[in-house]
């Protein structure tokens, strides 16, 4: 039986706390539901603006690749990562946002579009935004719930990440399966910092949406 | 390994986008027995929530639609069709009530209410974005500016936290609580 995914991992700048709760519906959608925190620690470097960002990887079962999205959310497709193994990079990860609430760049002066997990989710009462401020130290997290009726893999990479310093205070992996209406296999490890996957995905996604500094920027 | 800046760093605030919203909106806010507390942590450094506020539909306008009410009824028909695999929360209707802003909110009442549990979130998530929009949620920007997010958290603290597991009385009480601040916030 699935337990979920839950518990508390350090890295050197701080903690990560699962709190996923397995979701089994017979015949339905299974997945996991809840949230992840990072909290730094009294050690990490100050920053007014910590925060999570995420990317992933959906493979379906029934074909062995990766999900195919459609409708408003197609765009995904183009912001998937390409497998690279001489620099360790594999393939259909990208970072987790809606596409359908994005558009690239067409000019200059155009905000960039945000990576970050809680610029389309914001679950405000279930998640927040963080800090590190000497003392002062507020945790970031986010509400999640991925899942799907079909067979599939979910593979997650989620960075605590300082919005104003460019720092990446620590990141954790999980993952978990659908198989027969069942959860399996979940699993999660903390890391200090991201993979040559995570920045892959987070390059891609500025290249299809055309932000500051990337080859495509208008 | 430490990460690049590029795409993925503050983003530039728009002058003139929302004005700091909320003083008028939040005192219309129906009296709740919740205490206030800041969020799922304590914020101590947050700014404060009350602001002047000068227009607080401001961000209603921006880039809304007055929607039929036979528009707003047929995308509620279709609240929980095709949840995004990896948002189950989310699905295109969500996304579009979303985009219509609080009005919305009067035909969201018996999805709230509704025994099925998936319902009730995904009417929860269209609830969250169409108030979210009003204190200066962007989808794929973020808080314009930051403190909106405060101002939209206060407000859902004072009309009951609706919360999708909640109780049916909680429920219930929290619903009619932002159908008394809609009342008074659309006026």
């Amino acid at each position: 039986m699935a337990s979920g995914i839950q518990g508390k991992k350090k890295v050197k700048a701080g903690e990560w706390e699962m709190n996923l709760a397995a979701v089994e519906a017979a015949g339905g959608k299974c997945g996991e539901r809840g949230t992840l925190k990072f909290t730094p620690n009294a050690k990490a470097r100050d920053t007014n603006n910590l925060r999570l960002l995420q990317i992933v990887k959906l493979v379906d079962a029934s074909t062995g690749g990766d999900y195919n999205w459609s409708g408003g959310e197609a765009r995904r497709n183009n912001a998937m990562t390409t497998e690279d193994k001489s620099k360790g990079v594999e393939g259909g990860f990208f970072v987790d946002h809606s596409a359908a609430a994005a558009s690239p760049r067409s000019k200059k002066g155009d905000a960039a579009v945000s990576p970050y997990y809680r610029d389309y989710w914001p679950n405000t009462s279930s998640s927040q935004d963080g800090h590190k401020k000497g003392a002062n130290i507020q945790g970031a997290s986010l509400w999640d719930f991925p899942g799907w009726s079909q067979d599939s893999t979910f593979r997650f990479e989620t960075a605590a990440k300082g919005a104003d310093n460019g720092y990446i205070y620590g990141t954790v992996k999980w993952q978990f399966e659908i198989s027969g209406s069942k959860i399996k296999n979940e699993s999660w490890s903390a890391h200090d910092g991201q993979s040559a996957t995570f920045d892959a995905a987070v390059d891609q996604f500025d290249e299809v949406y055309k932000n500051p500094g990337a080859s495509t920027a208008p | 390994m430490s990460a690049r800046l590029r795409g993925s760093r503050g983003f530039p605030s728009r002058v003139g986008l929302l004005v700091a919203a909320t003083a008028l909106a939040l005192a219309a806010c129906s009296s709740s027995s919740r205490s206030l507390p800041s969020g799922p942590d304590s914020e101590p450094n947050q700014t404060p929530v009350a602001k002047p506020a000068t227009d607080h539909h401001a961000q209603d306008r921006k880039g809304m639609t007055k929607a039929s009410a036979e528009q707003i009824r047929d995308l509620v028909g279709k609240l929980s069709d095709d949840p995004d695999p990896l948002h189950n929360d989310m699905t295109p209707a969500v996304h579009e009530l979303g985009k219509l802003g609080i009005q919305i909110l009067p035909y969201l009442e018996k999805s709230l209410l509704s025994a099925d549990e998936m319902t009730r979130l995904h009417a929860q998530r269209a609830l969250e974005a169409a108030v979210n929009r009003h204190f200066g949620f962007q989808p794929g920007a973020g808080w314009i500016p930051r403190e909106g997010e405060a101002s939209a958290r206060q407000a859902f603290q004072q009309n009951g936290s609706y919360d999708f597991e909640d109780d049916p009385a909680a429920r219930q009480a929290a619903v009619k609580a932002w159908l008394d601040w809609y009342a008074k916030t659309a006026q």
